[in-house]
């Protein structure tokens, strides 16, 4: 029924018996001498007192609960080439990381990974390879949908990873493709803790709301999966931090950014629909916001500085959100967020989904002003809307 | 099919608890910490600073009392020139993080640079403030788990700081009476730029240094590692002070650690302690006049305009780390460590007991990266080796290093990673893959088990391409080295079968186009030329080759004197040629 392709192609390449045969005959010239290795282990078995042994017995344990998480998560993330047409040939151009989210099948990865690519290639840890297809992307969020055909894949279920309830100092473990290392499928794997949460991080590619962690991530595992100890998918990892201070180039200096799944869980829907994907706080319409200061310097606010005409903030009730209003207070979904920075303002909008229903506590002049009840809705007439 | 379900789901139910718990008790063990300590780290800022960027701190009193770094409320002063004319200190303002986000104005009450640290008191009315309790550095052991907490990358302006988990990679003795045992704690937690004035703490989440800087200097041999002042050398520092009693409290009793924080931790430490025998310091001298820097691609190039292709950088010129490998004198290192191997005067081997020996290279396998190195002992202690049973991907990997030569300290310099991944470099090397982190100094030293078996022999990264202390470091393991290690035994060097061509490209039909020959290397004296398009190589078809890397590597594993028969295409042509490979010539 599955159609099983075990074919890892570099073991199946003729040439390795030419080097197979290298080796053998090296191991012929180098035949061992009766002064090599067997030192080596002398003497290790009384090196430890009883009472480390049992420290060490307990450390054990604990490693063994680790290796057996890495060995559920490791299945699931996969290695990714992005080939592009290139005078008129196409050829591998960048590598990423990816993990399966179905088991028919359905990958997440980055979309900075499969951008500009003509055809996209998924290396599984069995080494299994497949031309994947592109089903939906959210481009500014930087996540891509991608699909390889089959059934009864390996497999993580979204669903269960809970990034919302994580704090600093939680374990994480990290997959994926660093500098390429893992081309042939089986994932690179990296320890660390969460950092910090809801980060903002800038640029064509908008994270509204990432985890930050100092598992080492390198180039390579974008669009790789970040996991938790009990081995459920917290989310996809996309950038870092690097502190070229310490010389080399670009690489891990123990900050990397992860895009939660529960976000992206919001534009699930839209993606596997080819749907176009727009963020909550692209919808909204309020484009601009600073952090707004009490007289002794207390964050207390995020100030609107910039509304868009005939968006659904600009429309909403009370008059609509204008330029000046200092939001304190967001309720989305019924459960009510203190505002004191932008980055609150950010991280609790962007992760929105079309559809999404929310309210605004603002303060206006003197006064504290609810709008309630706004949509975020796309209008049909998309015209308008250009960059930003 | 639907009545199973439950069965199914009880079946999950009893399995959970029973598969992790130490895991569960682990989890959640340094968010605990984080709890605690993020609400009292704080962003600190020369009043004179209106930019985005800023110091780190930590509360350590409820009354508003902070530990910074030295320059945390420096304020420079420039002439027209942009030299700096002054340095003074002002006042000084401290922004709680997230969700609180008070700001508070501050004088300072002493600034040491001494020890890069400032104690400031919050002069706004406030009580009851968010603090971290004092502990003490002198209990520390190299292997303890450290986290550091800080405005990394600003992160802490806005939000709330950022936590890394490290461990204590390396405690320097002080000399001087008072101040506590330690001089300097080198953490493998993360620093960055922002981190400074941070604070560094143990597994009970107790305050033991302050965060000063990572370690810069290309010369020092925890370059990348974070730099952290005790805390027993800062009371020292703040002992004078009329506050001081009431600030610097004796360390208090926390709640015991965990039992798997503890477990873990503890683990880390033996394991230092007992390896740190079978790690040895290698000190290289080299000739006057040898050349100490070496040529890389320029990191600048076509991100910044006009900069020249290729620039020199210093080398790292040792301590260097080796690990024994028989009772009688035999020392392996990575052969990368023996640069401009022409000009190596002498070679001093520094034992963790603080023996000094005389040490000579007895052989070298440039292709594998390793070489034996041999002094006059027969006492030398051995790793027990690991077995394929102890290599999984996601086992805790220890990296031990010794660069302290003949000042040994307590315990090696030490950092912990898990096995990122296996069969690494080559098929010939069969390297392990590991994120613990690999300075410079540890080049040459073993990766151990959490049982203390060697893994395999620390190599060196490309640090070009790979970065510093980026989490992708590579092992060399027994099992490899075993396939020269006869010869090298005998005396023999194994070097790499050397072409003498730059590397080649792939054209865009998917073939290896030479793209530099040196007419005088070995390739280039069999009559190989620029743009040749490789066809065959021994009767194989190129296309054999997967990468360009791999024919290097095919070429390399034949060794100095072997022929290497390619056919390649030249213009409409094509011809054959048969190349004797050469010996690489010396970095």
């Amino acid at each position: 029924m599955v159609k099983r392709e075990f074919t890892p192609y570099h073991l199946a390449m003729p040439r390795l018996t030419k080097f197979a045969t290298a080796l053998l005959l090296f191991a012929l010239i180098a035949a061992p001498t009766p002064t090599s290795a067997g030192d080596a282990g002398k003497g290790s078995a009384s090196r430890f007192t009883e009472a480390e042994l049992e420290v060490l017995e307990k450390a054990q344990k604990f490693e063994r609960e680790l290796v057996r998480v890495v060995e559920k998560v490791r299945p699931a993330s996969v290695s990714i080439e992005n080939w592009q047409k290139v005078g008129g040939v196409i050829r591998p151009r960048g590598q990423g990381s990816g993990v399966i989210i179905s088991g028919k099948g359905y990958i997440l990865t980055n979309q900075h990974v499969v951008q500009g690519a003509v055809e996209i290639w998924v290396s599984l840890y069995d080494h299994r390879r497949f031309k994947a297809r592109l089903v939906g992307n959210d481009p500014r969020g930087d996540v891509a949908l991608l699909k390889i055909s089959g059934s009864r894949f390996k497999y993580k279920d979204p669903r269960r990873g809970r990034p919302d309830r994580l704090s600093a100092g939680e374990w994480v473990i990290a997959t994926g493709n660093p500098f390429g290392l893992a081309g042939d499928g089986e994932p690179v794997v990296t320890f660390g803790v969460v950092s910090g949460l809801e980060r903002i991080l800038p640029g064509q590619f908008f994270y509204g709301d990432a985890i930050q962690h100092d598992a080492k991530i390198n180039p390579g595992n974008s669009g790789g999966p970040l996991w938790d100890t009990n081995g459920n998918l917290l989310g996809i990892n996309g950038k870092i931090a690097t502190n070229n201070a310490s010389g080399g180039g670009p690489s891990s200096s123990g900050a990397g950014y992860t895009i939660p799944i529960d976000q992206i869980r919001n534009f699930l829907d839209a993606m596997l629909a080819g749907r176009p994907v727009r963020h909550g706080d692209e919808i909204l319409g309020i484009e601009q916001v600073k952090t707004h200061y009490d007289r002794d310097g207390t964050a207390n606010g995020a100030r609107v500085e910039k509304v868009r005409d005939a968006s659904p903030a600009a429309l909403a009730r009370s008059g609509g959100v204008r330029v000046g209003d200092v939001v304190v207070k967001v309720v989305v979904n019924g459960k009510p967020y203190t505002i004191r920075t932008m980055t609150d303002f950010i991280t609790r909008i962007s992760p929105l989904a079309e559809g999404s229903r929310l309210s605004l506590v603002v303060v206006r002049g003197r006064k504290r002003v609810s709008i309630g009840n706004i949509v975020l809705e796309v209008k049909k007439e998309k015209k308008g809307r250009g960059k930003r | 099919m639907m009545r199973r379900t439950p069965g199914i789901l009880i079946l999950l139910l009893l399995a959970v608890p029973a598969l992790g718990q130490s895991l569960k008790g682990m989890r959640k063990e340094f968010a605990r910490v984080g709890d605690n300590a993020v609400p009292a780290t704080v962003v600190v800022k020369s009043t004179e600073n209106s930019g985005p960027g800023g110091s780190t701190g930590v509360i350590i009193h409820p009354d508003g009392y902070v530990l910074s770094d030295a320059d945390a409320t420096i304020v420079m002063s420039r002439d027209a020139a942009g030299k700096v004319t002054k340095r003074h200190t002002v006042d000084a303002i401290i922004k709680l993080p997230a969700p609180d986000h008070r700001t508070f104005l501050a004088e300072v009450l002493k600034r040491d640079p001494e020890t890069d640290t400032t104690l400031l008191r919050i002069t706004d009315p406030v009580k009851k403030l968010p603090f971290v309790p004092l502990g003490t550095s002198d209990a520390l052991k190299v292997g303890a788990f450290n986290i550091t907490i800080g405005n990394a990358f600003g992160s802490g302006n806005e939000g709330e700081p950022a936590l890394s988990l490290g461990c204590v990679s390396a405690l320097i003795k002080r000399d001087a009476l008072g101040g506590g045992k330690y001089q300097m704690i080198y953490t493998s937690a993360a620093v960055n730029p922002g981190s400074n004035g941070g604070p560094s703490l143990d597994a009970e989440g107790r305050l033991v240094g302050i965060v000063s800087t990572w370690e810069r200097d290309p010369a020092s041999p925890f370059r990348t590692l974070g730099k952290v002042t005790p805390i027993d050398l800062i009371r020292a520092s703040f002992a004078t002070l009329d506050c001081f009693a009431k600030v610097f409290p004796d360390p208090r009793m926390m709640k015991a650690r965990s039992d798997e924080a503890a477990v873990l931790e503890d683990a880390f430490s033996i394991i230092a302690r007992h390896t740190y025998p079978s790690v040895a310091c290698i000190e290289v001298t080299r000739k006057e006049g040898t050349k100490l820097t070496k040529k890389i691609r320029n990191p600048l190039l076509g991100r910044v305009k006009g900069v020249p292709p290729f620039v020199e950088v210093p080398r790292y010129q040792g301590p260097y780390s080796g690990v024994v490998y028989a009772k009688d004198g035999l020392i392996l290192t990575c052969s990368e460590n023996l640069w401009a191997y022409a000009s190596i005067e002498s070679i001093t081997v520094h034992l963790s007991d603080g023996r000094s020996l005389p040490g000579k290279v007895r052989a070298r396998d440039g292709y594998r990266q390793f070489a034996l190195i041999e002094v006059e002992a027969n006492d030398l202690i051995p790793l027990p080796p690991a077995t394929k049973k102890d290599l999984e991907v996601g086992r805790f990997a220890l990296a031990i290093g010794n660069p302290f030569g003949d000042q040994p300290q307590e315990a090696p310099l030490f950092t912990f990673g898990v096995v990122s991944g296996v069969h690494r470099l080559s098929r010939d090397m069969d390297a392990i893959q590991t994120d613990a982190g690999l300075v410079d100094s540890m080049v040459g030293g073993a990766l151990v088990t959490l049982s203390g078996k060697f893994l395999g022999l620390s190599l060196m990264t490309n640090p070009e391409y790979y970065g510093r202390n980026s989490g992708i470091g590579f092992a060399i393991p027994l099992s490899a080295m075993e396939k020269s290690l006869p010869q090298l035994l005998r005396g023999k060097d194994v070097m790499p079968g050397y072409l003498g061509i730059g590397m080649p490209i792939t054209n865009e039909r998917g073939q290896m186009v030479f793209s530099s020959v040196a007419p005088k290397g070995p390739a280039g004296k069999a009559g190989l030329k620029a743009r040749d398009i490789l066809l065959e190589v021994d009767g194989r078809k190129a296309r054999h080759f997967k990468t360009v890397a791999e024919f290097i590597d095919y070429a390399k594993a034949r060794g100095p004197g072997q022929t290497l028969r390619l056919k390649v295409s030249r213009g409409a042509g094509e011809a054959e040629l048969e190349i004797i490979l050469g010996s690489p010539p010396e970095r």
